[in-house]
């Protein structure tokens, strides 16, 4: 009787194996274009392919990292199915003609600080004409330049200002390359640069950070985007599914993969977002220990993410009052010139993901 | 454009034959039709019809064939410096046409590639800004860089050239180092001196420097024995040799790193600011512009690059023939 039941209990493993891999060999292939290297900013997607979520959407998802270029040129290029970015780089991609689509909206809330030493004297985040302020290019400058604008500044980020008021200071990311020497003010993610410049010997109650966010500047972060070509493709790749339907099981699989990175995120951080980066996840001098820094990000990231929409069951979803914000900041700081076609947001693979609609997360 | 081809037509035929009728017609309606069809898109923003689109290709071939036809005859005729650069300016014109009507018909959007007139038009509104940029760029970065460069160079290639250690000990490693990758070393030295233009000025001396040291050696060393002979038969002192013959000996190769440095220099500067800059600077604003897709912007920086560095080129060829006149090469 016990042997009858291990053997049927082998059978239907081998069975459950080999239809496993049946599967497998039918998968289509997509890759997801990620806005930085590996870190636990993407430890959802990490989740997601290495449990099998996305293998059981019958995708086989590949993650690709990206250094200080926007992830809208590899995904319009055809070269990428799917990205993340920030809505201003989204939007302004749009204005210029690019057909990217919005259709996922990962972090409810931005993270983007800006930071000074108290001993610099900057106490008001706008008292800041005639100093030096960091910036990161490729896109990654549209908070910054709508701080300046709200401001009423004007920067060298502008082509057609010659006397700017603030000197916009370029580097390659980390803050120990400029701050204090070279800037005044820096800018800094929450879960990444704060805390290298706590590593560098500055604590906490040595500096000024401010969260745009709570400044009026919540320009929302990271969001999955795809172009118009790859949702309106009937027959996507030859796999009998469409643009739509592709985008929705991506989307599905990647929420239950940040689902469980935020309710898992000691063991997020240790299984699956330590194993997949190198020198990419380290933090600075005293902080420099990768599994602290990362446990820091995971910590930080999960409070954008779980801020909003996703508090009321609705992950993944844009709000539409927050986007409205977003697109009215821009257009106010003239970073855009008009507002975005409607088809700029595309809610059908959100809604085919997760059953619900916008009805449901009021 | 027709007034344009036939006023051609008309100078040239008095210099005797003229050029052939149908080239002229040829090259004036292509162009004709693709400005014409700029002018009627200027407003529009449909793609246009695949026939509009052939037209464009056909009138594109048409003057091109016009424009080759032209060249040839040209060629073949005595002719004054204005004349013979018509095929060069004709060629770009028609370059340009062609790209405006094409990114036109098919609205290709201007984040991915800008109108050569969307391009002009902010070099325009844009010229303060990159005029500063190209201060930066150009004189504190390009040409300090590559004065301390070269003034380094030039009395290390003289010790090297006088001691026969330095030859065998270091003329292997300044040949290795020439060839570095700029790329490789800008972050380097960004790391190293900071952020404005020391960095740069730093990354274009060292690019600078090794092909002076390479080229300015073999030319004080690769010298015809006979010619050292022949001075040594009138009694010349070491002294008089060197000036007399082995620096001129030395020139042409000097002239040709110099040529080689004004190119690297511009490169150097350019590509250092994209690993760090302090708010200005030619390769700065191409690189912001380029993460938000301002190509309109990164072309017309690119175009005051190319105008600063072909000029510049100019200007050491210039240089070059006035010292250098005797050479071979340039003996007419």
């Amino acid at each position: 009787m016990k042997a009858k039941r291990i053997v049927s209990a082998v059978a239907a493993t081998l069975a459950a194996g080999w239809m496993v891999q049946a599967e497998a060999g039918e998968e289509l292939a997509v890759s997801l274009q990620l806005k930085w290297f590996p870190q636990a900013q993407f430890a959802g997607y990490f989740v997601a392919k290495e449990k099998g979520y996305y293998a059981e959407e019958g995708l086989d998802v590949t993650l690709l990292p990206i250094g200080d270029q926007s992830p809208i040129q590899t995904v319009v290029s055809g070269a990428v199915d799917f990205g993340t970015t920030w809505i201003a780089d989204l939007l302004t991609a749009r204005e210029k003609g690019l057909p990217v689509v919005h259709i996922a909206q990962m972090f409810q809330r931005s993270g983007f600080a800006m930071v000074a030493l108290k001993s610099s004297g900057i106490d008001n985040l706008c008292d800041i004409k005639g100093r030096s302020v960091g910036v990161w290019p490729s896109g990654n400058e549209y908070p910054a330049v709508a701080l300046f604008r709200k401001c009423g500044l004007t920067s060298s980020l502008d082509a057609r200002v010659a006397n700017p008021d603030v000197t916009a200071v370029t580097y390659p990311f980390d803050p120990a390359l400029v701050f204090p020497e070279r800037v005044d003010l820096v800018s800094a993610m929450i879960y990444n640069e704060v805390n290298q410049i706590i590593g560098l010997g500055y604590e906490l109650d040595q500096l000024n950070v401010w969260m745009l966010a709570d400044e009026g500047i919540n320009l929302l972060e990271d969001l999955v985007f795809t172009t118009e070509k790859v949702l309106n493709d009937p027959d996507y790749k030859g796999s009998g599914m469409s643009g739509r339907e592709v985008a929705a099981r991506l989307l599905r699989a990647s929420l239950k993969g940040w689902a469980w990175a935020v309710a898992n995120q000691e063991e997020a951080v240790d299984e699956y977002v330590l194993p997949v980066c190198g020198n990419t996840c380290k933090g600075s001098g005293t902080r420099s220990d990768a599994r602290g820094h990362q446990l820091w990000q995971m910590r930080e990231i999960a409070k954008l993410f779980e801020a909003g929409a996703t508090a009321r069951g609705c992950a993944g979803y844009l709000e539409p009052a927050a986007y409205e914000a977003s697109v009215q900041l821009l257009l106010d700081q003239e970073i855009l010139s008009k507002a975005p076609p409607a088809a700029t947001v595309d809610y059908g693979p959100w809604e085919m993901a997760t059953g619900k609609t916008g009805a449901d997360c009021q | 454009m027709a007034t344009l081809g036939s006023s051609l037509a008309g100078t040239t035929r008095a210099e005797g034959g003229g050029p052939p009728l149908s080239a002229v017609l040829a090259l004036a309606a292509g162009q004709a039709f693709l400005l014409l069809f700029v002018l009627l898109w200027w407003e529009r923003t449909d793609i246009a019809a695949p026939a509009w689109q052939l037209g464009l290709y056909l009138a594109t071939l048409v003057a091109a064939f016009g424009l080759s036809r032209l060249a040839g005859w040209i060629a073949e005729h005595p002719a004054g410096p204005v004349v013979r650069f018509l095929p060069a300016a004709f060629t770009m014109i028609l370059t340009l046409l062609a790209a405006e009507a094409l990114l036109r018909a098919y609205q290709v959007p201007a984040g991915l590639i800008p109108t050569p007139t969307e391009v002009l038009t902010v070099l325009w509104q844009a010229r303060d800004v990159l005029l500063q940029d190209t201060f930066q760029t150009f004189v504190m970065e390009a040409v300090i860089g590559f004065l301390i460069g070269v003034g380094v160079a030039l009395p290390v290639s003289l010790l090297i050239a006088r001691s026969g250690f330095l030859q065998r000990g270091m003329m292997p490693y300044a040949a290795a180092f020439s060839s570095i990758p700029i790329p490789a070393l800008a972050p380097v030295f960004v790391h190293m001196f900071g952020l404005d233009w020391q960095s740069k000025a730093a990354v274009v001396a060292v690019t600078v420097f090794f092909p002076v040291v390479v080229n300015v050696v073999r030319g004080l060393l690769e010298i015809d024995p006979r010619l050292l002979d022949l001075m040594r038969s009138y009694a010349a002192s070491d002294r008089q040799i060197f000036a007399k013959a082995r620096v001129p000996n030395a020139l042409p190769f000097f002239f040709n790193a110099l040529k080689l440095g004004t190119t690297l220099a511009m490169i150097g500067a350019i590509v250092g600011e994209f690993f760090g800059a302090t708010g200005k600077g030619l390769g700065f604003r191409i690189q912001i512009e380029a993460g938000r897709f301002g190509f309109d912007i990164v072309w017309a920086a690119i175009i005051v690059a190319s105008t600063l560095g072909i000029a510049w080129f100019g200007l050491v060829a210039w240089l070059e023939r006035r010292f250098t006149a005797w050479h071979v090469s340039l003996r007419e």
